[in-house]
């Protein structure tokens, strides 16, 4: 909490402007009864219609005027809660966008998701409620005692006994209430579970023909959710008739005891109706700051969440070598880099050690899972290496700002991530304002300006996100076009051919190799097909770099790469 | 017109409870008329006290007569309230349910082509916080208009224009940070993040304005409908408060104004999708 406020710029002159308008509002609130009891007391019980009309045009100026001050207020607090809200948002986006991979894999994309849009929303609401109702509350119970002593004391005796059981009564039922609202977050769960799986699986579902045996598992968890949101609804609808009984009878009791005093001749009967109506107020107030307090476990675990992300630093820091000084060009070397993913027991990579240089194309080849897509993270510096270096252009990768070290890196992600717009906007990504031109060559190389040009819109067509509304060779074509675009002295392709028929990836490999000039390549490849005429194969297993040579050499010196490429190719070709 | 429609829709679901309805709605009426029999005692004992006081003799009996009366009063209205409340519950979730049901099974029957277009987050925000929304609405609003009587309608229709726009910002920079934060590697190795931030700085910016205006309409509902009754001695008037107040306090307000337009647009999404 402390850390979010102190963050979050809110403004005094506001906050302070809400507190004195609720003070306004709470004072007029306590002398309404006041002038009620003045008119009673005056005007009804001497029978003087003139007075009764003067109290009643004061008290009806007192209500338009609290009326005014209450619209102010929720404005006031509305302006607050939702500035508070908007910073908060940007502050907890914008500290992620600095994230590294570590720290994206630490807490989880999902998690993150919901510390940035529900977990505010959650903070937000509490916030409102703070202003609105945790500053008048308190107020209005001080002020309600202290008029109701002032007026006739010994009546307010009765909030001795209604303030403890409205208490106890509302924290029974809310512990009730509340074992019911987390069995019926469970339950909903379960229900989004299982229609999330019917929303992914939807095509297959169709495809076998399995709708009905679908819809029944939904039903099942549907009927089961209702059941207990039924009960939930039942109990929570205990709580309002039960507090109103509670208020009645105090109502009761005060009027009883007034009566007696007024016998007695200690009180008037204009501030006995004036102290019911205050320890109404008294008793009000204290049910709605219990409230605030009982919502504030919930908000203070979402307060909490958010802090963490801010409180979190990028693991990968920047420094400032400037390009200009690159001793080299289009060169990448590891030197005997050994790294782990956070959190892992053994390293992905174990003194791993190559260059290449401009001009080179560099594949690399092995097992699903053997640290083949870890060399290229470590490349555009998703992460740090545990030991040793990557040196990028001759210098150690951590030595560059980051922006400046993938302006020249092209990145093609194993995961063909596109976003939702157009397809000119997803190739912008590679170079900002491009141009129609810059597009269409970007996407004749990467062979994807065919299809392009087959849709409606051409280079203005929807891209749904992740780009679902492309096949996935389309979205690899995409994906390196937007690379190429970026015009980048190093490519690193991870597996970035796989959904390519043997046609297009020739094609494409031949476009770029006409295209990249002296720039260096360094591609993860599942096909050796695809690498025949690299420059340079790495054969990556368990980690380590086992072979390393042409196609030629390998085929004589690496019988792991000898056995994918008899597996591959078949025994003759090889 | 819309509105009509969706109520009529809404309406439909709840034909087949209207024996169960009719029944709640008559507890309701029967609570809420003892509740206004309330105010009615309280100032017949002052009058009695302001009687006593004139003819110098004290009626206590009848003072403990209307005081009793009082209580019963309050437990037989509050009785009926809770049976109201009971009834409803079974009601709404029974609706739930079936609106649960129908948009799953809608979901099998889909064109395929509408799953292209739609983010998953997107359709299943449709059975999450807006059937969610719709039960709010059925079983707080359907009591309300009961209870309360309300002349907040004209607000409400004012509202409920924000809270239709600022649910939509809502959903639009909440599929914006998912897609970012899904799109991390691509963000960062493209240096995106800056023109990210300013994208999102745009769409918060928009939300805000958005829900300023919604939380200023709806938020002056209640203290105008709470301060029009000031005048209502006592007891009445503290019920009112603490009606609007609880509710206030529960955050469901805004829920029960977006409920129809969120209904609106959960109908729309499938009517599309479905070319109907």
């Amino acid at each position: 909490m402390k850390m979010i406020f102190s963050k979050v710029k809110l403004k005094p002159k506001q906050i302070s402007g809400l507190f004195l308008l609720v003070l306004f509002s709470a004072v007029g609130q306590m002398l309404l009864p006041s002038f009620l009891a003045q008119m009673i007391s005056h005007g009804v019980a001497e029978s003087k219609n003139s007075v009764i009309w003067m109290y009643a045009a004061i008290m009806a100026g007192i209500t338009v005027l609290s009326c005014i001050i209450s619209f102010l207020s929720v404005k006031i607090a509305s302006y607050i809660s939702t500035d508070f809200a908007a910073q908060l948002r940007e502050l907890v986006f914008s500290r992620v966008q600095e994230f590294s991979a570590a720290e994206m894999d630490q807490f989880g994309t999902a998690s993150l998701i919901t510390r940035s849009t529900s977990d505010i929303t959650n903070v937000q609401n509490f916030l409102t409620l703070l202003l609105r109702v945790g500053l008048l509350a308190p107020m209005m119970a001080a002020a309600g005692l202290v008029f109701s002593a002032a007026t006739g004391g010994q009546v307010s005796s009765v909030l001795l006994v209604a303030i403890p059981v409205l208490l106890i009564t509302l924290t029974i039922i809310m512990i009730f209430a509340s074992r019911y609202s987390i069995r019926l977050r469970k339950k909903l769960d379960q229900i989004n579970r299982l229609f999330l799986e019917s929303l992914e699986g939807v095509r297959v579902i169709r495809a076998f023909n399995k709708q009905k045996a679908e819809s029944a598992r939904f039903e099942e968890a549907n009927g089961d959710y209702a059941m207990t949101a039924m009960a939930a609804g039942r109990i929570t609808s205990l709580l309002m008739p039960v507090i109103s009984v509670i208020f009645g009878v105090t109502t009761a009791a005060v009027l009883g005891m007034g009566a007696y005093y007024v016998n007695t001749g200690a009180m008037e009967v204009g501030s006995l109706v004036a102290n019911s109506q205050y320890i109404s107020m008294v008793l009000t107030s204290v049910m709605m700051l219990s409230l605030v307090i009982m919502m504030f476990p919930t908000s203070y675990a979402c307060a909490k969440r958010i802090s963490e992300v801010l409180e979190t630093e990028s693991s990968i820091r920047d420094r400032s070598f400037p390009l200009e000084k690159r001793p080299a060009h289009a060169t990448v070397e590891f030197r005997y880099v050994t790294f782990a993913y956070p959190g892992a027991e053994e390293p992905i990579l174990k003194d791993v050690s190559f260059v290449s240089n401009p001009g080179e194309i560099t594949a690399i080849i092995g097992g699903t899972g053997r640290g083949k897509s870890s060399i290229l993270k470590l490349i555009s510096r998703l992460y740090d290496p545990m030991f040793g270096e990557v040196l990028i252009d001759g210098v150690n990768a951590k030595e560059y700002r980051m922006e400046d070290l993938r302006s020249f890196i092209g990145y093609v992600p194993q995961k063909n991530v596109l976003f939702s717009g157009d397809i000119a906007e997803n190739l912008n990504f590679g170079k900002e304002n491009g141009t129609e031109e810059d597009w269409k060559q970007a996407a004749k190389i990467a062979c994807a300006d065919e299809f392009i040009c087959k849709k409606k819109q051409g280079y203005h067509e929807a891209v749904a996100q992740g780009g679902t509304n492309l096949s996935g060779g389309q979205r690899q074509r995409m994906a390196i076009a937007r690379a190429v675009m970026k015009k980048p002295e190093i490519y690193v392709f991870d597996d970035s051919f796989s959904a390519l028929d043997m046609k297009t990836d020739r094609q494409l490999r031949q476009n770029l190799k006409e295209s990249i000039g002296e720039a260096t390549v360094i591609m993860v490849a599942q096909r050796i097909s695809t690498i025949l005429d690299a420059d340079r194969i790495l054969v990556v297993d368990d980690g380590q770099i086992i072979g390393n040579g042409t196609h030629k050499e390998l085929l004589n010196t690496c019988p792991l790469y000898r056995e994918i490429a008899e597996i591959q190719l078949g025994k003759e070709a090889v | 017109m819309k509105n009509i429609r969706i109520f009529k829709r809404l309406l439909g679901y709840l034909k087949a409870y209207r024996l169960r309805l009719v029944l709640v709605l008559l507890a309701a009426v029967i609570s809420t008329a003892f509740m206004v029999l309330a105010p009615f005692l309280v100032g017949k004992v002052t009058t009695t006290l302001f009687a006593g006081i004139a003819d110098g003799v004290f009626y206590w009996e009848t003072i403990l007569w209307l005081l009793a009366a009082l209580v019963a009063l309050y437990f037989v209205s509050q009785l009926f309230s809770f049976l109201q409340g009971f009834g409803m519950a079974k009601i709404t979730a029974d609706v739930m349910q079936t609106i649960r049901r129908e948009i799953d099974e809608k979901m099998h029957r889909l064109k395929l082509n509408y799953y292209d277009v739609h983010t998953h987050g997107d359709i299943l925000s449709v059975i999450t916080n807006d059937v969610d929304t719709i039960n709010n609405t059925i079983s707080q609003n359907l009591t309300a208009v009961v209870t309360q009587v309300t002349m907040a309608a004209g607000v409400m229709k004012a509202s409920e224009k924000y809270y239709g726009e600022q649910q939509e910002l809502l959903g639009k920079l909440n599929g914006y940070v998912e897609e970012m934060y899904n799109g991390q590697t691509v963000v960062q190795t493209f240096h995106y993040q800056e023109r990210a931030k300013k994208e999102f700085a745009r769409l918060n910016d928009a939300l805000k304005t958005s829900s300023r205006k919604a939380e200023t309409t709806a938020g002056a509902v209640s203290p105008i409908t709470t301060r029009l009754c000031w005048n209502i001695p006592g007891v009445l008037r503290s019920r009112f408060l603490l009606l609007q107040e609880w509710q206030e306090a529960l955050a469901r307000q805004r829920q029960q104004e977006i409920a129809f337009s969120a209904f609106w647009m959960q109908k729309r999404r499938f009517r599309t999708a479905s070319g109907v």
